[in-house]
């Protein structure tokens, strides 16, 4: 029994993930999927990102390209994934010195100029020989380096914990495994440690449980195991992929209180994805809401909860059951979600948006602040600066939109 | 709309177009090797008024499934009656069953297993026309035009392949096909989970519009409970094979009577970050429905347990600890051991079941958390444990710790009980009703002896 934390400035220091104009796209024979479409995002230590969409809006693609998980015919084609932690980058300077480049006192923009083409390490400050302020490029790194960033820097957890454990091991062996590569702990010490991280995540009688192999947990169960792997790793961001969804609601609501311990404890970041706007305002900090591969509103969570400005979250929280108890229907979003094959030019959302006008179909929208006096609300819809004229708005969008424009090889 | 007919309350029981007594359906019964069945649905008595939804809720493994495939005789009940207008549909069998079938169809929780890929959807919707033979061929591929239609699907639909449709679509079909026959009953059997929200939305005022339209009775199977809430007249929430409360929608989830009902509730996420609500989170996971607890089901979990007269008194972090200290003991008896364990065992050597002395290291000395408890613990980084507890409660927990060392597991768990157990451990509690409108709740603490299950929760977790 325990009562809900209220999460509120748990934001410390500048982001430790920041994702910059991603773009991964998918080459099928018949069409290019750009699942992931110009998404920006920042991750702040201690604090819980959301990322909320329907199946198909590019989340989870999302998510793996920060792990470094996609794999051909997919394909990260554009944007920057800096991951600045100073044990990370220590590390990495260290083990890819041949990989780092220093870029103290340049400008931000010109860091990937000035790089060569393998180069992932960029170091910003230096004290002595040791690099002490910097990021990785996740984007950048090679397989190796990946390797070594998923888990110790990154670790992430995904939604059918069966299928991210192997039936034929113990659980006791695959938290050993993760202790072995991350930890360099063997034997004994191991097995110790495994215990210690079974009983973090809350399973009693941990010392028998490790002997166990997956199909003797329940579903609630495997998850505090994969839990329980993700932290051997000791990560400083954890990527939650749906991790409830799976769930039963009395299971969910263990789960979430045990990631929330977790982050307390550890001063984890977390990036939490779900479609479930519930869960979401229990654990998000703030929210990035996606549609058809692109990032269509950022708030914080009470903010976007409150006064949701893009005209697709308001119907996406519309159609949430319960919002209108006196309604004697669901509201709904027309249409269906898009599969975004072609570079947007228009706004996605348009055929479906209850306030479309003409220009939405000529100018495609690019992330505003919804009005002058906010700058942590943002909303990509021509409806907004809302207190800028229509015409006003309409021309910074097209203004804004042609600097940014990229184009993809095929 | 639905009110005047679906959400009159006037209607009375004897208006029950099913009528659930006792039912029972276990799985693997029978046969030589058989251990303890399975109890999927354990003794289970409710009715469903003509026209009305009855939601259907619990955790994954209650058993809603299975009781909803037992009402459409998918399965067969092992016990107890499914009266259908009527007629007792568990005695019914060849043609009788077949002619029934008409009047009873299921849609299916997963639109991309559900349907057959190799046929397209317009011989999927008429295929049970197919089946019991209805009029004419014409008359068929006419009525599975129109039936296309019903469902917001279009005509031209009809010769392509569910791979070519979204998964609101799919589901689509699945209504079409349910409906083909005119059944006067169908059972939903999680028919949004597959699918976003904003298509579900959809598919929610689709069968809401078919209900009114032909007049249907729906058993709407979900975990999602404002989906429930939303879409039901009527709500049976089961645990464990068991109804725990069944009746109003509205007024349960207002005013929940028994405690499962209260934790479900408290355990779903509100879709509003600045709520401040306080949440019962329950402990562990449901036990096995081969081996259910004796008395109430929910007993190993229930956080309104009723305690024994003689330890009424002890701080709440302590009993807490005692009751996970239990479940450890019970659920080592679930787990199967192997044959080198087993081997082990005989030889007397030391097996992964016998560190019991680290268990209640686990168990009582390990910091209380974020709930500082109050005196008993804190004291101590010595040998014994059980230093810090009274005695009242350290000294029968020596002696079931006695017990597991001399390999009695068994005789320790029943010690713990007799001492630790109360009417939950060992009754199995009565439908007691809890409102005018005929609810009814399974738990001891309705009886007048006892707090209700409501002012407990307002005194020990909502105070403050």
């Amino acid at each position: 029994m325990s009562s809900r934390m209220l999460h509120r400035d748990r934001r410390r220091g500048g982001p430790i993930l920041s994702v910059e104009d991603l773009r991964t796209a998918f080459f099928t024979d018949k069409e290019t999927i750009r699942a992931v479409d110009g998404a920006s995002f920042e991750v702040h230590k201690g604090e819980t990102v959301g990322i909320v969409g329907e199946s198909g809006s590019g989340k989870s693609v999302t998510a793996r390209s920060i792990m470094g998980l996609i794999e051909s015919p997919g394909e990260v084609l554009d944007g920057r994934i800096r991951f600045r932690d100073r044990g990370t980058l220590e590390r990495f300077a260290d083990s890819f010195s041949g990989k780092t480049v220093d870029v103290a006192g340049i400008d931000d923009d010109e860091h990937a100029a000035t790089a060569g083409n393998d180069d992932f390490v960029f170091v910003e400050e230096w004290s002595g020989n040791d690099p002490s302020g910097g990021y990785v490029d996740v984007t950048r790194a090679s397989p190796s380096a990946l390797r070594k960033l998923r888990g110790n820097g990154i670790a992430m957890i995904f939604q059918d914990p069966l299928s991210s454990l192997n039936p034929v091991y113990t659980v006791g062996n695959q938290i050993k495994e993760a202790l072995r590569l991350h930890q360099g702990l063997r034997g004994r010490a191991a097995t110790e440690e495994a215990v210690n991280l079974l009983e973090a995540v809350s399973i009693p009688d941990a010392k028998r449980r490790i002997t166990e192999y997956p199909h003797q947990f329940s579903g609630g169960m495997r998850q505090r195991a994969v839990i329980a792997m993700a932290l051997a790793c000791e990560p400083e961001v954890l990527i939650c992929d749906e991790p409830t969804t799976a769930l039963d609601v009395t299971i969910q609501a263990q789960i979430l209180e045990l990631l929330n311990g977790i982050q307390e404890e550890r001063g984890l970041a977390i990036v939490f994805i779900t479609h479930d706007m519930g869960v979401m305002a229990e654990v998000a900090d703030r929210l990035n809401v996606m549609y058809a591969g692109e990032i269509v509103e950022t708030a914080p969570i009470e903010e976007l909860f409150a006064n949701p400005k893009h005209p697709y979250t308001q119907g996406l929280l519309e159609s949430i059951p319960g919002r209108h108890p006196d309604d004697d229907r669901l509201r709904t979003i027309e249409g269906d979600v898009p599969t975004p094959n072609e570079p947007a030019t228009d706004c996605r959302f348009a055929p479906r948006c209850p306030e479309a006008f003409e220009e939405c179909e000529a100018v495609h929208p690019v992330s505003v602040p919804v009005n002058e006096g906010t700058n942590d609300h943002t909303a990509a819809c021509l409806l907004y600066p809302e207190d800028e004229s229509r015409e006003a708005a309409v021309e910074t969008h097209r203004r804004r939109g042609s600097n940014s424009e990229v184009s993809i090889d095929e | 709309m639905s009110e005047t007919v679906q959400r009159d309350e006037e209607s009375v029981v004897d208006d029950a177009l099913v009528e659930v007594t006792n039912l029972k359906t276990y799985y693997g019964e029978g046969g030589l090797l058989s251990d303890n069945p399975v109890k999927a649905v354990d003794d289970v008595s409710f009715g469903i008024r003509r026209g009305e939804t009855l939601g259907l809720v619990g955790e994954s493994g209650c058993g809603k499934t299975t009781l909803g495939r037992t009402l459409v005789q998918l399965e067969r009940a092992t016990a107890g009656s499914v009266s259908f207008d009527g007629t007792d549909v568990t005695e019914l069998s060849g043609d009788d069953l077949k002619n029934w079938r008409r009047n009873a169809q299921m849609v299916f929780q997963d639109p991309e297993s559900s349907l057959n890929d190799r046929m397209t959807v317009g011989e999927i919707v008429r295929e049970p026309l197919d089946v019991h033979d209805w009029n004419s061929s014409r008359e068929r591929r006419q009525r599975v035009r129109e039936l296309l239609e019903t469902v917001g699907l279009r005509e031209e639909h009809y010769y392509r392949y569910p791979h070519q449709f979204s998964g609101g679509q799919r589901q689509r079909v699945g209504i079409a096909r349910a409906l083909a026959l005119e059944p006067e009953f169908v059972v939903l059997d999680e028919p949004v989970s597959a699918l976003d929200v904003s298509v579900q939305a959809k598919i929610l005022n689709l069968l809401e519009d078919l209900q009114d339209e032909f007049g249907l009775t729906y058993l709407f199977i979900a975990h999602d409970l404002s989906v429930v809430r939303h879409i039901c007249d009527r709500v049976a929430v089961m645990y464990l094979g068991n109804v725990m409360e069944v009746g109003d929608g509205e007024e349960l989830f207002d005013d929940p009577a028994n405690p499962y009902t209260h934790s479900l509730l408290s355990a779903i996420p509100t879709p509003d970050p600045t709520s401040q609500r306080d949440r019962i989170t329950l402990r562990g996971t449901p036990p096995s429905p081969r081996d259910p607890p004796t008395g109430c089901p929910f007993s190993t979990r229930c956080p309104a347990k009723i305690r024994p007269e003689a330890h009424a008194d002890i701080d709440d972090d302590l009993w807490e600890r005692i009751e996970v200290l239990r479940e450890i003991l019970r659920e080592r008896n679930r787990a199967d051991r192997s044959l080198t364990e087993r081997a082990r065992e005989l030889l007397g050597m030391d097996t992964r079941f016998s560190d019991i002395d680290e268990i209640l290291q686990e168990v009582f000395q390990t910091p209380a958390g974020t709930d500082a408890g109050t005196g008993t613990e804190g004291t101590t980084e010595s040998g014994d444990p059980l230093a810090g507890v009274p005695s009242t409660v350290s000294e029968p927990i020596e002696r079931a710790a006695e017990h597991v060392r001399s390999g009695e597991e068994g005789r320790a768990r029943e010690v713990l009980r007799e001492e630790f157990g109360s009417e939950c451990d060992t009754e199995m509690p009565a439908h007691h009703e809890v409102s005018e409108s005929d609810r009814t709740s399974l738990c001891h603490r309705h009886k007048f002896e006892h707090d209700e299950p409501s002012a407990f929760f307002e005194r020990t977790v909502f105070d403050g």
